[in-house]
């Protein structure tokens, strides 16, 4: 039984699904909704597999316009703009003060209901709110409008979804994923990012000596230069990472990987690309899954985003001294392991310890795989099968 | 008096009904929260369930999960499961192997596992230790009860009398193992009564030889479908389609009638192998075997092909076709990583029939196919080289009076 799905989830929430980046309650709307659906389950393997090419996201191609690109986003943006200033004239709701009280109304007797079916306290790393599932969210759309531009670059596939998508793609792209998610404007958030990147921006030549305008100019409309901006500033670097989700990784990884194969702007504005794309190329360290773990560890909500050194404490607070990890590049260590078995052809969610022993593996062609490894210690051999399906 | 229905309809109906569909909502997020913070889940006692079903004669003596460490990073958990079980023999016969189904994730991809222990020999009312070591990633939090199951999926004893829900396969898993466990110790034994010790070493030295020496190849599963965003690739492929080749073995069931592939460099798509069954009884189960030649004629073991997904039996001289939609590519690691195919070919591993008879291939087959230089060789036989490695050939020679 499809349990509130008439038909099937949408794509990109299968997707997002594979990753393990769902929120609960959409996580368990897909799982009831995979029980029954042979075609979902399939399209989940998919993705599931998918995640082993992430590295293969950074490859994006160096032909691509940016410049072009950026000045359509800006002027995309502007004219959402003008567009909200208008009030919004419903000829079907004749009465607005019916409305508003309809909505107060349902405001309060929601207000009450999640307040009664939440007694108990969840500790705070164990929830993600609906606010910053929101924030990926809308990030992860960004990205996929930025994708109209990567023609060039993208499979015969990708490019039949996201290079020339209709005015009723976009419109359905730039919807929040979660069905509970309060809605957001994307654009407001886009905008208010580019403000204040513009004010910084701003400070900074008059500190440093003026830059010529059409840079200025470009580096506002570019909503994809906000990440190298940020990493100039460690915290708000940090925070840009908070929620970006594995578009944001590989777009950010993208960028650097653009910015170091073309040829950078000189002056101020040029030297804090370079320190950008030093940034992005110290986080590839970590494999593009350590990083989205990352972010997903992030204490989340509306306020202030914890630094690395208090997530740590809180981490350390909450976890028995006898099962703490050593740290944090251990998790990632192991998290690399795992992945990189994923890479490696397992395309699995369990994979077996990469201790050294000696291991025979053998791919199977429904896409499952069989591990055969020797214990070295006892000599007793374990056969390992991990399902595909 | 529209207007007021309007008014009427936005101000009552509206709200019952977002408070309807918020009640729905909330108690689908209570269902699938946890019943406590997360720090209980990284409690491996509360996390992993170890359960054995009633009708396998097996005790659980000990459980040990203290080395197990979960951790929970945002939406996902992680479990490095260390899990040791003592569990005693409790049947009149001796204990040949054991599977373990281990679940995490029953509908995700990769959410569920089976750790197979072959190869054993415990006497009854003898207690062996069963080892589970997987690292584990799965979303958080779980809607079940526990993060990970592990339960016996199914034990053989000795005249391959099984015992199991046998929810993973686990029986024909253990008698096509133990089956393969017993021609190879014949085969040995065979050797000590003609040759002697003497013979028995060399035939365990040719065999260390021989898997030190067998070609290794990396099979990588490769996703094209649904790709997102890739690295450009050339628009027009220049696959060409190979036939699969095969290796006959005299008293096989199964036929390999056709195959082919598509083929481009080191990248394979879309195996697919027909059989037919030319025994006398229904096939219920079957497995092939599938191998890669590079330029040079050197053989590779490219992996496994399992039966037909919802197979239904294989009747006497019907057809069957084993297809895969998955694409393949295959290195051989290290610095000579690419590899250029040139051949490929197919046998029967192993087939079951409706009445649970398993067949293999004899050594001789293997041997006079040269398939035993380019596949692995048998748990048993590796088991029992390890063994003359580490002890010598007595300790072989003790091991084989056991059985």
């Amino acid at each position: 039984m499809s349990l509130f799905y008439v038909g099937h989830p949408r794509e990109t929430d299968l997707a997002l699904f594979a990753g393990g980046e769902l929120g609960p309650l959409s996580r368990w709307r897909i799982e009831k909704h995979l029980q029954s659906c042979e075609p979902c389950r399939t399209a989940v393997a998919d993705f599931f597999h998918l995640q082993g090419d992430l590295e293969e996201l950074s490859e994006l191609p160096s032909s691509v316009d940016w410049a072009g690109m950026s000045l359509r986003i800006f002027k995309a943006v502007a004219e959402a703009e003008e567009t909200q200033s208008e009030p919004v004239r419903g000829h079907f709701f004749p009465k607005p003060p019916a409305w508003q009280l309809g909505l107060a109304t349902a405001a309060v007797i929601c207000g009450f209901i999640v307040v009664r079916q939440f007694p108990l306290p969840v500790a705070e790393d164990a929830v993600i709110t609906a606010a910053d599932e929101q924030k990926a969210v809308s990030r992860g759309a960004r990205t996929l409008e930025g994708g109209g531009a990567l023609a060039p670059g993208v499979s015969a596939a990708s490019s039949e979804s996201f290079s020339k998508p209709s005015s009723r793609q976009q419109q359905r792209e730039n919807q929040p994923l979660s069905d509970v998610d309060a809605v957001i404007p994307v654009r407001a958030v886009e905008r208010a990012e580019m403000l204040a990147m513009e004010e910084k921006r701003a400070a900074l030549a008059a500190r440093t000596g003026a830059s010529p305008p059409e840079d200025r100019m470009r580096a506002v409309a570019r909503p994809e230069a906000e990440p190298l901006r940020l990493a100039s500033d460690a915290q708000a670097h940090e925070s840009s990472r908070v929620g970006a989700g594995r578009d944001a990784v590989s777009e950010a990884d993208g960028r650097a990987a653009n910015i170091s194969a073309t040829s950078a702007p000189t002056g101020p504005l040029g030297a804090q690309r370079k320190d950008a794309a030093m940034n992005l190329a110290l986080d590839r360290r970590v494999t593009g899954r350590g990083i989205l773990r990352e972010e997903l560890d992030q204490p989340i909500g509306g306020k202030k985003k914890a630094s690395a050194g208090e997530l740590r404490r809180a981490k350390a607070s909450s976890v028995p001294a006898d099962r703490q990890p050593v740290s944090q590049e251990e998790q990632f260590a192991r998290l690399g392991a795992s992945f990189a078995m994923q890479i490696a052809g397992v395309g699995a969610s369990i994979a077996p310890p990469t201790d050294g022993s000696e291991i025979v593996v053998d791919v199977k062609t429904d896409g499952g795989v069989r591990f055969r490894r020797v214990d070295a210690a006892t000599g007793r051999i374990t056969i390992t099968d991990v399902y595909a399906q | 008096m529209r207007n007021k229905a309007t008014a009427v309809l936005l101000g009552f109906a509206l709200p019952a009904a977002f408070a309807v569909y918020s009640l729905t909502m909330c108690r689908a997020v209570q269902a699938q929260s946890v019943s406590g913070p997360a720090t209980l889940w990284q409690d491996p006692t509360q996390a992993v369930h170890v359960a054995i079903t009633s009708d396998i004669p097996l005790s659980l003596v000990s459980k040990d999960l203290s080395s197990t460490r979960v951790q929970i990073m945002g939406a996902i958990m992680m479990v490095d499961l260390k899990c040791r079980l003592e569990v005693r023999n409790e049947s009149t016969s001796f204990l040949r192997g054991v599977v373990m189904g281990v679940v995490s994730a029953e509908h995700s991809p990769g959410g569920k596992a089976s750790v197979a222990l072959p190869s054993l020999n415990i006497a009854p009312d003898d207690t062996t230790v069963l080892n589970v070591d997987l690292k584990l990633v799965r979303p958080f939090p779980s809607n079940t009860d526990h993060a990970v199951n592990v339960d016996i999926d199914g034990a053989l004893f000795t005249d391959m009398v099984f015992r199991g829900p046998n929810e993973f396969d686990s029986r024909h898993k253990l008698v096509v193992w133990e089956m393969e466990a017993e021609r190879d110790r014949r085969h040995f034994k065979s050797l000590l009564a003609s040759g002697g010790r003497e013979q028995l070493a060399t035939a365990m030295q040719a065999s260390v030889q021989r898997q030190q020496q067998r070609p290794r190849l990396r099979a990588e599963l490769e996703q094209q479908l649904r790709k997102l965003i890739s690295p450009p690739r050339p628009l027009v492929r220049r696959e060409r389609r190979i036939q699969v080749s095969r290796h006959h073995f005299p008293e096989s069931p199964l036929e390999i009638v056709s195959g082919s592939a598509l083929v481009e460099g080191s990248r394979v798509r879309a195996p697919e192998i027909t059989v037919k069954n030319r025994s006398q009884k229904p096939v219920r189960w079957y497995e092939l075997g599938w191998l890669v030649s590079d330029g040079d004629g050197v053989r590779y073991t490219a992996g496994l092909m399992p039966a037909p997904k919802g197979r239904s039996r294989l009747a006497p001289g019907a057809e069957a076709s084993t297809q895969s939609d998955h694409s393949f590519v295959l290195n051989r690691g290290g610095a000579a990583r690419g590899l250029s195919i040139g051949r490929m070919s197919g046998y029967v591993r192993n087939v079951e029939f409706e009445d649970g008879i398993v067949w293999i291939p004899t050594r001789n087959d293997l041997e006079a196919s040269s398939l035993d230089r380019a596949t692995p060789v048998s748990v048993e036989e590796q088991r029992l080289t390890r063994l003359y490695g580490s002890q010598g050939v007595e300790a072989v020679i003790a091991e084989l009076a056991q059985f």
